[in-house]
């Protein structure tokens, strides 16, 4: 496996997709943190922001962690997968690699390197935010304030990266099962934008239809990702359960060892669901 | 996945006719020449429900140091043989053994190597690191890779992308990639694709050299009988899935020879030996379907029939000829 892992990590790196979709994050938020300090010093002088407590600060400068769960972010998560998977189509290269591993072997090295940059890339873009904000600490008149530890950094930024976890994993395996199925990189880029935008909207398409007596769309709802996916968030976040409450008084509400049970189960089906698909297909 | 497995042997131990037949071969193989290195058994691929017979009932021995080629019409099946040994296309039934053990589908294929699809490669990698990332993935180091890139005469362009590069020198990429792993059995799928002439020669003396001290084998399909004809030791032809003819290049070749004969006049000695022999007028000469040992008689009916013969010479026909002939024939019979 470790062979495997080194080569699709040498497959990758150099690959456009890979710089587009992944280094962006670390270089955008950079050079935007870069450009936000400059026109800080070199700016008019601006009156000196209120004291911020520790839990804000870091919180702050954890706002990369936000991106794996945000549905436009997903797409692009989406993206980058259907091109690692569905790539290997495109370009006819299954045929060269298939018949010296195990297929179930392939797919996990695909999985483990494209999430390895993009953990990676997220890293990156948070260390680079926690630096320029101790520079501009420095630099401005926005000190940090005095409680902050660099495990209270750590704890607060790994709170918000767990919640991102489940996203990440659920759009992969929207991406690659969605590849493997279609042989096709724009197929899977649609397939998983549909996917994620379900998981996004479909609540509140469920809550607006029930206005008009479509109170069925309520089953469906309560199986699919996405209501667990927000239930998950809201338990770490606030400690409540999320609640949707429709036009007929239904209130929609689960406990969070559900939604974990709901969103593992999909999880598992898609994992099987592609790895037997890709073990009985026929590469032409 | 495991059922699939056990399914898939269930209906390999159905294939009893072949099995036996390929067991009694391969005993004979094993006292005789080189030992098997890849037998299948009624190899068979149907694709979707009731669908194309794509490959039926295919059944061949390649040996370990010979050449072996697999001669078919475009659609006739070598390329989804190959895929079924290659393990890239689960077959629907057939066996498959490789150095005399089972093989199935999703098992590495450590001891082979392969070209399919004339060298597909990433295009947006540079030749040695196509090479380095197959490397990777066979559980290999580097080592080799300079002396293969070499080897095939790529070094000087083995920084650049494959993207740029043309089809002859991605097939040299290809049978470099075929030998990373330095294996003992080489399956080439038309690796003649694309190479122009002298390409075509180094390929030749590439492939010849590979089993030259016996060890490694090669298994070989083309269009260009030509070269199969300079370069195989034995052949089978598939035609429309089917499995025609399996022998060595010589039997093929000499098993339907013709005399060609000088002879005035012309129809009157066609009209005497065709009673006996096909026979054919063919330019100025008179093609006869016979074997050399058949030329005293010939000889005789003409000079009794008063006619003059000029000469009589055997003729051989080229693998091309032959080819052409079994398939045809084998088109009329169905």
């Amino acid at each position: 496996m470790r062979n495997l892992i080194a080569a699709e990590k040498r497959k990758l790196l150099p690959h456009k997709a890979t710089w587009l979709l992944v280094w962006v994050y670390p270089i955008v938020i950079t050079v935007a943190l870069i450009i936000g300090l400059l026109s800080k010093l070199w700016g008019a002088p601006a009156p000196a922001d209120d004291p911020v407590t520790a839990a804000a600060w870091i919180a702050d400068t954890a706002f990369v962690w936000h991106i794996p769960s945000m549905a436009l972010f997903r797409y692009l998560i989406g993206a980058y997968f259907a091109v690692v998977f569905a790539g290997e189509y495109g370009w006819n290269t299954w045929k060269l690699v298939v018949p010296h591993a195990a297929r179930w072997k392939l797919l996990t090295a695909k999985y483990l390197v494209a999430t390895g940059f993009l953990y990676l890339a997220w890293f990156l873009a948070a260390l680079a935010t926690v630096l320029v904000t101790l520079v501009r600490a420095g630099l401005l008149p926005e000190p940090v304030p005095t409680d902050v530890t660099a495990f209270g950094i750590l704890s607060g930024h790994f709170q918000i990266l767990s919640l991102g976890i489940i996203p990440v994993v659920l759009t992969a395996l929207y991406a690659s099962l969605a590849a493997i199925l279609t042989r096709s990189t724009l197929a899977s880029c649609i397939i998983t934008i549909v996917a994620v935008t379900m998981d996004d909207l479909f609540g509140k398409i469920v809550q607006a239809l029930s206005a008009l007596g479509m109170t069925w769309l309520a089953v469906p709802y309560r199986v699919l990702p996405g209501y667990h996916l927000e239930n998950v968030a809201n338990w770490a976040q606030k400690g409540a359960a999320f609640q949707l409450k429709l036009m007929d008084g239904t209130v929609i509400v689960y406990p969070q060892a559900f939604s974990f049970a709901v969103l593992a189960a999909w999880i598992l089906g898609l994992g099987l669901i592609t790895f037997v698909s890709f073990r009985r297909q026929d590469i032409n | 996945m495991k059922a699939r497995g056990v399914l898939w042997r269930l209906r390999s131990r159905r294939m009893t006719a072949h099995s036996i037949a390929l067991s009694r071969e391969r005993g004979e193989l094993q006292i005789g020449e080189g030992a098997a290195v890849l037998e299948v058994a009624g190899l068979s691929k149907t694709y979707g429900r009731g669908g194309v017979r794509a490959v039926q009932d295919v059944s061949l021995t390649v040996r370990a140091g010979e050449v072996y080629g697999f001669l078919g019409a475009n659609g006739a099946g070598k390329s989804t043989t190959i895929r079924m040994l290659l393990g890239l296309i689960t077959p629907t039934s057939g066996a498959i053994r490789l150095f005399g053990e089972d093989f199935h589908i999703g098992q590495p294929l450590r001891r082979v190597g392969s070209l399919v699809d004339g060298g597909a490669f990433y295009p947006f990698l540079s030749g040695r690191r196509n090479l380095e990332v197959l490397a990777r993935t066979e559980g290999q180091n580097d080592d080799r890779i300079e002396g293969l890139l070499a080897q095939v005469g790529l070094t000087r362009d083995a920084h650049r992308k494959v993207k740029g590069y043309s089809t002859g020198m991605r097939q040299r990429l290809g049978v470099a990639a075929a030998l990373l792993n330095n294996p003992d059995l080489i399956i080439l799928d038309e690796p003649a694709n694309g190479l122009d002439a002298a390409g075509i020669q180094e390929m030749r003396a590439l492939i010849r050299g590979l089993v030259a001290d016996g060890t490694k084998s090669v298994f070989l399909s083309s269009h260009l009988l030509n070269e199969v004809q300079q370069l195989c030791d034995r052949v089978a032809i598939i035609d429309r899935g089917m499995l025609i003819r399996e022998a060595t290049v010589t039997e093929l070749l000499h098993e339907e020879t013709s005399l060609r004969i000088v002879a005035t006049p012309q129809e009157q000695a066609q009209t005497v030996l065709s009673a006996s022999w096909p026979c054919e007028i063919a330019g100025q000469g008179l093609l006869v379907r016979a074997e050399a040992k058949d030329a005293p008689d010939i000889l005789r009916r003409l000079v009794a029939a008063q006619i003059e013969v000029f000469s009589m010479a055997p003729t051989q026909r080229s693998l091309e000829e032959v080819f052409l002939a079994i398939t045809n024939k084998e088109a009329a019979d169905a």
